[in-house]
């Protein structure tokens, strides 16, 4: 049930990266080192979206994009370049998205989840303890029982379970959610994170991380 | 306004001044001279007119003394055959109280008798009078006549010399029309001509000042000009020279600084991305030993690049003083210090050759002679050796480095020397490389008027040849 996603990058100590974050929020990974080694890899396509490095030892990420394109799995690039042809080149080929080394692990996965949303729309359910959250819907059950949130709430919750088991700072959730031209204070977080552990029971999971922001876990 | 402009105006103002006033000068000064001479002429007739009046007058009073004498008789009678034109000149005689006694029919009394006062014997007063653009010439002449003072006034008209003065006038101002005319003509063409090769420069320049520098300036012409243009030119292909330079200099910095970026971002992104995962993941010990691990080698490769960009930047910026060294003692020293990592390795390094003496910086060889050695150890497989030969010639002295270890396919062997370039990326990363060492390595030896040459067959090894010019005394020890 868990999408598979394959991360082809060379670099090993990236590569792991990768993979910790994005199995900490509960993807299933594969790791490829060398260009040449994922067209073996994509006779069997069981991947739900690719991760792929432009600079390859073997064959190139551009190159290994047209081997991709008939299987029609997503591919967002990771480039350590960021010179604007370069981008362009890479979209033009046709990748979904592109995202420029060093890059924060959170735009990642943000950037991960909108391909995904993008190719696989019904997914919309999403679970955790004894909640259930249905984002298109905007509906939040404890257990049957639905339970009123007010926008923003509903916002937070959600960004705060797809990035389960990370910190988030409070200037990238008011960000995300109250996006950039929101002058407020990040008091505003904290406000809005104390009326979601009430009304969801939720004091213990939603951990404040001191001088970062706040951590949902299991 | 514009320099041909300039000169054609100019000389026409400087024509027509000079011309004119030439002119003026000329009919004037002619002018002066026929009124002169007339006068002159005149003075002689007055002269002549006198005496022969006076002579005659005694002889009348000699020959007619029966008759009582009269000066008014005797004057008009003597003097009827003179004066009978204007144009020849008239007389009139007057006494002191300035009364005539005797006067020509077509005599023009004049308005004012200012050449009548102060008259004595000895002074002749003449004056030019005009009216009614009549102009007339009078002499007044106080004399004795049979003991009489008597004025014998003379007049004659000379507007004809005036009337030829104009006439003159009007001629000059139609030459001088006809030659301005002629001259503007073609002083248009020759300050256009004149100036042309000035557009001409002016033209290239602008072009060169736009950015296109090869363009150069073309004149047919063999003035100060052509060499004006030849030196021009000398100097555009000079800065086109400089600018191609300096283009090629600034697109391998370019190269440079985006390779180092890149090499720098890698590790950024591992290190950035480590910390953060520590900060802000829930605490698992595997995660976290693997985390600060790859922190601790990464920051590591990053000093590692650190250090080998001060060298290239050091070998780049050195003013360097080459001075005779012994290549022998400072590569047997070099080994020396990778005694640890050799014994680490497993790896036998053999020098041979003679004692050289070189003109050499000894730091810049120390750090060409470690990265070559370096680059050598990684190539090699543990238990292997490498062999440092000296070979002394009479004009070059090579140094060769040779390991038995992977070798180099031949495909990169040109571009081994460009910095931030690796054949083998994974391998290059366990041993913290970036690919600058044999960058350093070529510039050292550029400095040291040397080539850096590589032999290099894949699985059995390659040899770095260094050559040196040798000393004109190389001793050989």
């Amino acid at each position: 049930m868990n999408k598979h996603i394959l991360i082809v990058e060379d670099d090993p100590a990236i590569s792991n990266l990768i993979k910790i974050h994005l199995n900490m929020v509960g993807y299933e990974t594969t790791q490829i080192f060398n260009g040449l080694e994922v067209l073996t890899a994509l006779k069997n396509p069981i991947f739900d979206l690719i991760l792929l490095d432009v600079m390859l030892p073997g064959l190139d990420g551009f190159s290994l994009l047209n081997h991709i394109k008939p299987l029609h799995i997503p591919v967002i690039f990771l480039t350590a370049k960021n010179a604007i042809t370069d981008k362009v080149m890479g979209l033009q080929s046709g990748a979904e998205d592109y995202i420029v080394k060093p890059f924060e692990a959170v735009e990642l996965l943000a950037r991960i989840e909108v391909v995904l949303r993008r190719y696989t729309p019904n997914d919309s359910i999403l679970h955790f303890k004894h909640l259930t959250i249905d984002e298109d819907k905007r509906i939040v059950k404890n257990q049957e029982q639905i339970i009123e949130l007010t926008l923003k709430e509903f916002d937070l919750l959600v960004l705060l379970i797809k990035n389960k088991d990370m910190a988030l700072s409070r200037e990238y959730l008011l960000e995300r959610i109250w996006g950039y031209e929101y002058m407020g204070e990040t008091r505003t977080i904290d406000t809005h994170i104390q009326k979601l552990r009430k009304k969801l029971d939720l004091t213990d999971a939603i951990k404040t991380i001191y001088k970062i922001g706040y951590r949902l876990e299991e | 306004m514009k320099l041909w402009q300039k000169i054609y105006l100019f000389s026409m103002l400087l024509l027509i001044f000079t011309l004119n006033i030439s002119g003026f000068l000329l009919v004037q000064r002619f002018h002066n001279h026929l009124i002169k001479v007339e006068v002159d002429k005149c003075l002689t007739q007055q002269q002549r007119v006198l005496s022969e009046l006076s002579f005659n007058t005694n002889l009348m009073m000699k020959y007619s003394s029966s008759i009582p004498f009269s000066l008014e008789r005797s004057i008009s009678s003597l003097m009827s055959p003179y004066g009978n034109s204007l144009t020849d000149g008239v007389y009139q005689i007057l006494d002191t109280q300035h009364n005539v006694i005797y006067t020509d029919t077509f005599f023009p009394v004049p308005a004012s008798h200012k050449e009548l006062e102060n008259l004595s014997t000895d002074i002749t007063n003449y004056i030019i009078r005009s009216s009614n653009h009549q102009y007339y010439l009078y002499i007044a002449q106080l004399s004795e006549i049979h003991h009489t003072p008597i004025i014998l006034y003379y007049a004659k008209d000379l507007s004809s010399l005036y009337a030829e003065k104009h006439h003159y006038y009007n001629f000059f101002i139609k030459l001088d029309i006809i030659i301005c005319c002629v001259f503007a003509f073609f002083m248009f063409f020759i300050s256009r001509l004149i100036t042309n090769p000035i557009s001409t420069l002016i033209t290239s320049t602008k072009q060169i000042s736009l950015g296109k520098y090869s363009e150069r300036v073309i004149l047919h012409s063999n003035d100060e000009f052509k060499i004006l243009a030849e030196h021009f030119n000398s100097m555009a292909q000079t800065v086109e020279d400089k600018i191609k330079d300096l283009e090629l200099s600034n697109e391998n910095k370019e190269t440079f600084i985006h390779n180092f970026t890149h090499e720098l971002k890698t590790p950024l992104t591992s290190i950035i991305g480590y910390a953060n995962l520590m900060r802000s993941a829930k605490y698992n010990e595997a995660i976290f030993i693997q985390a600060t691990d790859y922190i601790y080698t990464e920051g590591k490769r990053l000093e590692q690049m650190a250090f080998k960009m001060m060298d290239l930047i050091y070998a780049d910026t050195q003013k360097i003083q080459l001075v005779p060294k012994d290549l022998l003692k400072i590569i047997i020293d070099t080994k020396a210090s990778f005694e640890p990592k050799l014994h680490e390795h497993e790896i036998e390094v053999n020098i041979q050759g003679p004692s050289t003496i070189l003109m050499l910086d000894e730091i810049l060889i120390h750090m060409l002679i470690s990265n070559l050695l370096e680059n050598a150890i990684k190539a090699s497989s543990p238990c292997s050796s490498i062999e440092i030969t000296i070979l002394p010639d009479t004009q070059t002295t090579t140094l060769s480095i040779r390991d038995h270890g992977i070798g180099i396919p031949a495909e990169h062997l040109s571009q081994l020397c460009d910095a931030f370039y690796v054949v083998d990326k994974a391998r290059s990363r366990a041993y913290n490389g970036a690919g600058i060492g044999l960058s350093i390595c070529q510039k050292i030896a550029t400095l040291h008027h040397a080539t850096l040459a590589i032999e290099s067959q894949p699985g059995e090894g390659t040899t770095l040849l260094l050559t040196f010019p040798s000393m004109c005394s190389s001793s050989l020890v």
